[in-house]
């Protein structure tokens, strides 16, 4: 089970950097190498302002961007929670670390959403096309839970530390 | 920590090593090492009641308190 998570994530990781760079470069290229490419293809779709589809898409492109890193973040953080688990010694200080980590990465994550949220709604709102984006609660839960957890972990590796240290 | 371990003491005055301890208690040298050198957070009843016996002290012979020394940080 563990081990076959740990391959999944590090496959994820390896599709994290593919498809984040591949997007980031095909977005980038739009939005800054050939704009006028898009304004072309956009035209016979009669949107209100073209420019502002183009200055979504490089907002789009400067938002991605960190999202590749951080999610590089919390997958690297989880594997190497996995391969402590593995070893037998999951309530360690270094865990406790990883998971405070991992919820900064998505702390970060979900801001940048929020980010990504304005900019859909005001290109929205100057084209009139849909630029979907909507609300949700959920990554906000999850980066919650994971500080608690941090602190949890914490709290066990002391009691750990003291149970190993009780003759 | 405040808290010292007299079992080196202990040990010198009974002409006991810690290994004759060790086989005695039946608890391992590295772990009687780790309560001799103060290094231990905790000691188990059942530890104490087996020290005392093979060393015939009091446990107020083997932990002595220090009040000079700072209080422990955890």
């Amino acid at each position: 089970m563990l081990l076959w998570s740990r391959r999944l994530l590090a496959g994820l990781n390896i599709l994290n950097w593919i498809t984040g760079l591949a997007i980031v470069a095909a977005l980038g290229w739009v939005g800054f190498a050939a704009p006028d490419l898009f304004i072309a293809r956009a035209r016979p779709y009669h949107v209100a302002h073209p420019e502002a589809a183009i200055a979504w898409l490089r907002w789009v492109t400067f938002i991605t961007a960190p999202v590749i890193l951080l999610a590089h973040v919390i997958l690297t953080r989880l594997i190497a929670i996995i391969d402590a688990a593995r070893a037998g010694t999951p309530f360690i200080a270094a865990n406790a670390a990883r998971l405070r980590h991992i919820a900064w990465a998505l702390l970060g994550i979900q801001l940048l959403d929020l980010a990504f949220g304005l900019v859909s709604i005001r290109a929205s709102a100057a084209t009139g096309e849909y630029f979907g984006w909507s609300f949700g609660v959920t990554g906000w839960l999850a980066v919650l839970l994971l500080f608690v957890l941090a602190r949890v972990f914490e709290r066990g590796a002391a009691m750990q530390d003291e149970i190993e240290r009780t003759i | 920590m405040a808290i010292r371990v007299q079992l080196d003491d202990l040990l010198w005055q009974r002409r006991m090593t810690l290994t004759e301890l060790s086989e005695r208690i039946g608890i391992t040298v590295a772990n009687l090492s780790i309560l001799k050198t103060g290094k231990a957070k905790a000691i188990r009843f059942s530890t104490l009641d087996a020290i005392c016996r093979a060393l015939d002290c009091q446990p107020g012979d083997l932990i002595l308190f220090d009040p000079k020394e700072p209080a422990d940080e955890d």
